[in-house]
């Protein structure tokens, strides 16, 4: 009893020290071989978590794969992760400690567009290099923020095109009611206006809600041609077998869904069939792609029991890897010099073809492809979107290799977009 | 015609969902006086323990009972570690149990991983106009149904239901008449764990079983037992998921999601300012103001 009872407090406080450990490690290591700190917060536990862990897991291969090439600069790199617990207040505490007391070279933080600019905002205001790594709403012109996903121009532009002219110009639209689900709405809106099409509907869902009964009625009554979908966290991806179950059959795209949430594994077929993804890259583009292919046997190598190799893991692995490329070119690690080098037209050979970093607006140019889910919930690539370069911000005269900006530019204020806008 | 029918679905499917969330923390609370934090962890363990039933080959009713059955199973070693400490008191019980529902809900994630894949529901779905259902839904009302008047009969017509009465209306006089009190407690709260297990295996036809899975329901659950009250079990749930469902139908069918939300925790705060110990004690007040007349002559 007394043996069981001390063993218990020596777990107990062996799992506190492991809670704590990380940035503890962190400062012993910088002492003998001075490495180079990369801080990440995903959300590994919470609503976000089944999309958000392929994030650090992608983070850390790209790590482990350049350590075990040298490190960058003969020194190796160091993963600090700290649980976002897809909470707001989470990003914004940890993303002042691994800035103030990790002392981090760079922080890749958010999964959701409310946690990013909470983390954000602390890496701005520290003047500390910023990664975020999955699409979103786009918009943001900052000297030290980098984004490594796709944003409206890359996804929702070219893929309402494709619907419109694949189905009609009928679009319902269900999206996430906060920053990023209005944002991109928008963009939907604009999209359609520019494409002749007509938004028959539009709600917006509120985070965590679950229960789609009513949407569904409200979508069967407007009788649209496709429904665009921007729905977040495993709650709202409840939509889709309350869809299937009330025999809704109309094809649907999403810029969001699928690529993240992987609900073609979740739910079993055929609930997803006829879901359209624009995105540069899905695991199942490792069967007809090498780079892919190269990718994921690696991830899956170090991972195997990963549920989906999505987009995070490889936006985050790309961001690592653009990260070293910087600081090797830049021959530093300190700020200024690193980012002059971010914006020197840096090119990373990565999971989906070539990703191109552009100087000007910090997004980046990839290669697009139109995915669909068929019955059984195997992928197919139905149309090839091209290379899409981050084009809109430039269009609005964004340049921070000449001009230091710190701003998020909305559809609102492009008047070629605002026209389209009620 | 199609717009009543519309209605009366979509207050169905909130019916459905108001009364198997909130039934195992209803039966819970109105017994013992002890909030249980960790209500939707045992709904999260309903839901993987039917869909893990499930991928092993269960039939699908099978793999909704093994699912209750895992949850009673959690509920009931709870319930002798930790929460039978806490009977009666109740914020303490509410502070140990929202611990429990971090530790289950962190140790899932750690024991069962982020994520499984759900269960097919292959109930389909039937035609009003041009308009599609799904029968599943229509088939959860009828559970949700029949959970209220089987909790009724329980407590009306058999020994337990008896003794856990008199246990609830005055806990020290029902030991004194030799009822095993603790033994009550403990079959009320594996009880209140196989409701809520079987809501989540019943709900894991419907949304991705993971760790978070109870976050959905939760607090839709406390918002059914707020407005309840713990006068009366069952006339307090019946009444309390009426009501909100009504609310909540109405509001979202005319406004948005959103309204329908914000409709319900109106409710429950006016319900909260004019009546604090719930819509049961409500009644049972207005009734004695009829009654006492009559019991005058």
């Amino acid at each position: 009893m007394d043996w069981n009872r001390r063993s218990i407090i020596k777990a107990s406080g062996a799992l506190a020290l492991s809670a704590s450990s990380l940035p503890l490690f962190g400062r012993m290591a910088s002492a003998s071989e001075n490495p180079i700190k990369i801080g990440v917060i995903d959300d590994a536990s919470g609503d976000f978590a089944a999309a958000v862990i392929p994030k650090t897991q992608g983070a850390q291969l790209a790590v482990d794969e350049i350590n075990a090439a040298g490190g960058v600069l003969g020194r190796p790199l160091q993963l600090i992760a700290y649980d976002g617990q897809s909470d707001v207040r989470r990003h914004q505490e940890f993303a002042q400690r691994a800035i103030l007391e990790d002392e981090v070279s760079v922080l890749m933080a958010g999964y959701t567009s409310s946690e990013r600019e909470a983390a954000r905002a602390v890496a701005v205001e520290n003047k500390t290099i910023f990664w975020h790594n999955n699409q979103g709403e786009g918009g943001i012109a900052d000297n030290y923020s980098f984004f490594t996903g796709p944003i409206p121009e890359q996804q929702i532009l070219p893929g309402v095109e494709y619907m419109v002219k694949k189905y009609g110009k009928k679009i319902y639209v269900l999206a996430a009611d906060y920053g990023f689900g209005q944002v991109s709405a928008q963009w939907v809106q604009a999209s359609a206006g520019m494409n002749g099409a007509e938004i028959v509907g539009l709600e917006f869902i509120p985070l965590g809600n679950s229960e789609f009964s009513s949407s569904i009625t409200n979508i069967q009554k407007a009788k649209p041609d496709f429904l665009f979908l921007l729905l977040v966290g495993s709650n709202q991806s409840q939509y889709f077998p309350q869809a299937m179950a009330a025999g809704l059959k109309i094809p649907a795209i999403s810029s969001v869904n699928l690529q993240q949430g992987y609900e073609h594994k979740l739910f079993a077929p055929p609930t997803l069939e006829n879901l359209y993804v624009p995105a540069p890259f899905l695991e199942e583009l490792s069967d007809t792609n090498p780079n892919a292919k190269k990718f994921v046997t690696a991830i899956r190598g170090k991972y195997p029991d990963m549920p989906y190799v999505n987009e995070c893991a490889r936006c985050a692995y790309i961001a690592v890897n653009m990260m070293a490329l910087a600081w090797a070119k830049a021959g530093t690690s300190e700020t200024d010099a690193t980012i002059a080098a971010l914006q020197s037209g840096l090119s990373f050979d990565g999971p989906d073809g070539m990703v191109s970093l552009d100087p000007a607006t910090h997004h980046t140019a990839m290669d697009m492809r139109m995915f669909q889910v068929q019955a059984d919930h195997s992928i197919k690539v139905v149309a090839d979107l091209g290379r899409v370069e981050p084009w809109w911000l430039k269009r609005l005269g964004v340049d921070l290799t000449a001009k230091a900006e710190s701003r998020q530019y909305l559809p609102t204020d492009d008047p070629e977009l605002a026209k389209y806008l009620k | 015609m199609l717009e009543l029918f519309i209605f009366l679905y979509q207050f169905a499917d909130a019916f459905a969902l108001l009364t198997l969330s909130a039934a195992g923390l209803m039966i819970i609370f109105g017994m013992m006086g002890v909030i249980n934090m960790a209500h939707g962890e045992l709904m999260m363990i309903g839901a993987f323990g039917a869909a893990r039933g499930f991928q092993a080959g269960l039939p699908l009713p099978l793999a909704i009972l093994a699912g209750g059955l895992a949850a009673t199973l959690v509920g009931l070693i709870l319930e002798r570690l930790v929460v039978r400490h806490f009977y009666g008191r109740l914020l303490y019980s509410l502070v140990a149990t929202w611990g429990l529902s971090l530790i289950l809900s962190q140790g899932a994630l750690i024991v069962l991983g982020p994520s499984t894949q759900g269960i097919e529901s292959n109930f389909g779905n039937f035609l009003v106009g041009d308009l599609s259902f799904s029968i599943y839904r229509i088939v959860l009302f009828g559970i949700a149904v029949g959970v209220i008047a089987g909790l009724w009969a329980l407590f009306r017509f058999t020994t337990f239901g008896l003794q856990a009465r008199a246990t609830m209306s005055n806990a020290d006089m029902a030991k004194a008449l030799g009822i095993d009190t603790a033994r009550i407690y403990m079959l009320t709260f594996g009880l209140g764990a196989f409701l809520a297990g079987t809501a989540g295996a019943l709900f894991s036809l419907a949304a991705p079983v993971q760790p978070s899975f109870g976050a959905s329901y939760t607090p839709i659950a406390f918002v059914v037992v707020v407005v309840a009250g713990s006068r009366n079990i069952i006339v307090g749930l019946t009444l309390a998921v009426v009501m909100l469902a009504l609310v909540k139908t109405a509001v979202t069918i005319n406004l948005n999601i959103l309204g329908g939300y914000v409709a319900m925790l109106v409710m429950a705060l006016l319900v909260i300012r004019f009546s604090p110990n719930g819509v049961a004690d409500w009644l049972q007040k207005a009734r004695s103001l009829i009654k006492k007349p009559s019991t005058g002559r």
